[in-house]
């Protein structure tokens, strides 16, 4: 009795951060929930300014020249349309896509002043961290006030972020931190951090897709969403757990560039590049208008769609009335209220991004087959906005069965799949069984001198007469191995000098499988700890011994060292450094 | 006789009869300790499941089920959008100087026929085509009747449903329900409703109502024609 169903927490709540949109949902932690495919989720669907009711707010800032926040989401965009000109102010976008540029963190002071204005569709890298914390304020505070308007604490949640799959234990950690900056606990069994596709298979679990739970099943994630289409694979473990196979990649070939292929070609083919260019400076919302009646009708096509009638947003068409006056536009009679597209051309625009995103689920494809050793039987998911699309559906099932994949599933609701599986992810973390590792780790330390191969500037006789060789990479990890979560990998050594009193512990990382020494290109110290060893220099040198060992958790890596002779434990967060 | 030892051994064995009681309330205290445990343990969990009602009843989240409608909403859309207004061009074809009013009328009158009604007045609305219209456009008429009947059967389930033709003729359009239908007068009066709202529970709006506008003297001409 008293117990919470296997979760500390009262209420488990996840925020889906994504390069287009960001939504939030949450679940209450109690028996009735504890089944995975009865759990009940809550969706916040009613933000400001949106023009209907959606899940997700856009991820996007409005700043003045100074870099203060003006508005978000879509409060900023409908906001920016009245802003006055030349006066500074900047919408901000795209700025998840540029935090694993960023190589140092901001400081807290005002984000993305001065430099370009208007809208800007890639931030500066260096401000990306900034602009994600602004934005994440945003959403958390509306997200706490939802969730405590019916009695919970603030205490009683737990926090889960989505990242992609690709994102390195630096970005990751980015991430981490971007969060607690934006109000977020920092404590790591309050606030987790889910792999988008792991979410999403997740999700599709829930949803009764029972083979994500039997144990061998291999599958692909492939969550196409506004900017990117990311891919990942995972292996049911015996227990029902997942196991990362492939290493995870991402296709900038999302929803968003078929619709500048739209502005670029037909829109502009329509009307001319000089009078589209006209419109985008001087009336942005009247292409607005028509890119997103363009969106709504690209996610409805299907193949046995006929040319597609585009409405021209109202906007747009007085522009067009308006350019024609003035003897920009020159067009006899009155303009076009839509623009027809023939459906040969709508599959051609689909088809570029199409193309290449079938090269990386190829890729993905051929290293789970390797890395599993076996060809066929594969699942593929496909989640994400654009999963939504008829025409996306029946290509991708066809392109997959040309692999021999005969199942494709696709939820009922793509669009929601990662942000209700990171609720259900915040549940219940222990179904992601093990990673694979972004790198190789291991401890800076010496071995046995071997001559003839290592370099004599690196020898060192010690204590014992002994010859050594003190600058060799200890690995505890390989990159791509497979590391158990919460399992440690554990090291001895001993202290190099008779008298020493302090050992200091390196943890290095490459990006190579087996480096010999740290001091080949590429190695770098990750993170270092100090153990105190005075008052042993008595006992013998095995009783002076110092255990390593690496946890893999699920949000971040840590090192315990345990002076053998004292007990006394020191623990060390893994700091990564950024690894481009 | 005392011996030299007795007051010792009587204090040793107060002491030991001291200590028996406090052994014996430690033991009771443990005890009381357990069951205040168990009791907060009890009231936690009906915390817990107080709170999870609670939740259930006045979180202003949406359930997953209540989410549907967002895809409903978005098939609506695309409906007109994309289905009427083909159906338009196509009736359109034949007549190139149309009025992007008179487009914006038979997109209106397809609304109504689908959407106006208990049922999708289909009989009403293929009567209403010229027969000299080519076959294509009955079948794609057709094709939209049954593509309205459709949703209509899945927007009646899981939240209050309703579309909404409501409007005050004359007055400027208001931006957080009602969009401009192509070819509107910017800054004009609502003429009429091109397609109606999608709203569920009490006024939760989905997807905003498409009307048409032009300049205000000209609304009352067009309420006359």
């Amino acid at each position: 009795m008293g117990e919470r169903v296997n979760n500390p927490h009262r209420v488990v709540a996840a925020i889906d951060f994504g390069t287009h949109g960001t939504g939030f949902a949450w679940a209450p932690v109690s028996q009735e929930n504890a089944g995975l495919q009865e759990r009940r989720i809550s969706f916040y669907d009613n933000w400001a300014e949106q023009k209907v009711t959606y899940p997700k707010n856009r991820s996007a800032v409005l700043l003045d020249a100074d870099g203060n926040l003006l508005a978000w989401g879509y409060r900023a965009i409908s906001q920016m349309d009245t802003m006055p000109k030349d006066a500074g102010w900047k919408l901000q976008v795209g700025f998840k896509m540029l935090l694993r540029d960023v190589k140092a963190v901001a400081g807290t002071g005002a984000a993305a002043a001065g430099g370009r204005a208007g809208v800007v569709l890639a931030a500066d890298p260096k401000d990306a961290y900034r602009l994600t914390v602004l934005c994440l304020e945003q959403v958390v505070t509306v997200a706490r006030d939802k969730i405590t308007a019916s009695g919970y604490e603030e205490q009683d949640i737990r926090w889960c972020l989505t990242v992609p799959a690709m994102w390195l234990p630096y970005t990751r950690d980015l991430m981490y931190k971007a969060a607690v900056d934006a109000g977020l606990p920092d404590d790591p069994d309050r606030l987790l951090l889910a792999q988008e596709p792991a979410a999403a298979a997740l999700y599709c679990a829930a949803k009764g897709e029972t083979l994500l739970s039997t144990p061998g099943t291999r599958f692909m994630v492939v969550d196409a969403g506004g900017g990117t289409v990311d891919l990942a694979s995972y292996q049911v473990a015996g227990d029902g757990r997942l196991n990362e196979l492939a290493p995870a990649r991402s296709a900038a070939t999302g929803s968003e560039f078929i619709n500048v292929a739209f502005l670029d070609k037909v829109l502009a083919g329509e009307f001319g590049s000089a009078t589209i260019g006209r419109l985008l400076n001087e009336r942005r919302a009247a292409v607005a208008g028509t890119i997103e009646a363009w969106e709504r009708a690209k996610r409805a096509f299907s193949p046995a769609d006929p040319d597609l009638a585009i409405p021209l947003s109202a906007e747009f068409y007085a522009a067009l009335i308006e350019e024609q006056g003035a003897g920009r536009w020159r067009a006899a009679g009155r303009p076009p209220t839509e623009v027809v597209v023939s459906r040969d051309t709508v599959a051609s625009l689909f088809d570029t991004s199409i193309d290449e995103t079938m090269r990386h689920v190829e890729q993905e494809l051929a290293e789970m087959r390797s890395l599993s050793g076996v060809t066929g039987g594969e699942l593929v998911l496909l989640v994400g906005g654009f999963a939504e699309s008829p025409y996306l559906r029946a290509k991708f099932r066809e392109r997959m069965a040309g692999h021999g994949i005969a199942r494709v599933v696709i939820p009922e609701q793509p669009a929601v799949a990662v942000l209700a599986g990171a609720v259900h992810y915040a549940y219940d973390p222990s179904v992601f069984r093990s990673w694979r590792a972004p790198c190789t780790l291991g401890i800076a330390t010496a071995k046995l001198f071997e001559p003839g191969i290592d370099p004599e500037t690196s020898k060192k006789v010690i204590f014992d007469g002994k010859e050594v060789c003190v600058d060799r990479f200890d690995v505890f990890v390989a990159n791509r191995d497979a590391l158990l979560i919460d399992t440690p990998v554990i090291r001895n050594y001993v202290p190099l000098g008779k008298n020493q009193e302090s050992a200091m512990l390196r943890i290095v990382s490459a990006e190579q499988t087996a480096p010999r020494y740290v001091t080949e290109p590429g190695v770098e110290q990750v993170a270092e700890v100090r153990i105190d060893l005075s008052g042993l220099t008595d006992l013998a040198m095995p009783k002076r011994g110092i255990e390593v060992a690496m946890y893999f958790g699920q949000t971040h890596v840590r090192v315990e060292a345990r002076n053998m002779a004292t007990d006394e434990p020191y623990t060390v967060q893994v700091d990564w450094k950024p690894t481009w | 006789m005392v011996g030299p030892l007795d007051p010792l051994e009587d204090w040793i064995s107060q002491a030991q009869a001291q200590l028996d009681q406090q052994a014996a309330a430690i033991n009771d205290l443990g005890g009381q300790v357990s069951e205040l445990r168990r009791q907060v343990g009890d009231l936690d969990q009906r915390l817990t499941k107080l709170l999870a009602l609670l939740d259930d009843k006045l979180a202003s989240g949406q359930s997953e089920e209540g989410m549907l409608h967002h895809t409903y909403a978005r098939e609506y859309v695309s409906l007109v959008e994309q289905r009427v207004l083909a159906l338009a061009v196509a009736v359109f074809r034949a007549f190139p100087e149309a009025s992007p009013a008179e487009k914006a009328e038979f997109v209106a009158f397809t609304c109504s026929a689908l959407f106006g009604a208990q049922e999708v007045a289909e009989s009403k609305f293929i009567d209403a085509l010229s027969p000299v219209l080519p076959e294509e456009v009955f079948r794609l008429a057709r094709e939209i009747c049954a593509q309205a009947r459709e949703l209509r059967a899945k927007v009646a389930r899981g939240r209050q449903q309703r579309w909404s033709f409501d409007f005050i003729r004359g007055v400027p359009l208001d931006p957080e329900t009602q969009l401009p239908w192509t070819g509107s007068a910017e800054d004009g009066g609502v003429a009429f409703v091109v397609a109606p709202a999608y709203m569920v529970e009490t006024g939760t709006l989905l997807a905003k109502q498409w009307v048409f506008t032009v300049q205000r003297p000209d609304v009352q001409a067009a309420a006359e024609t």
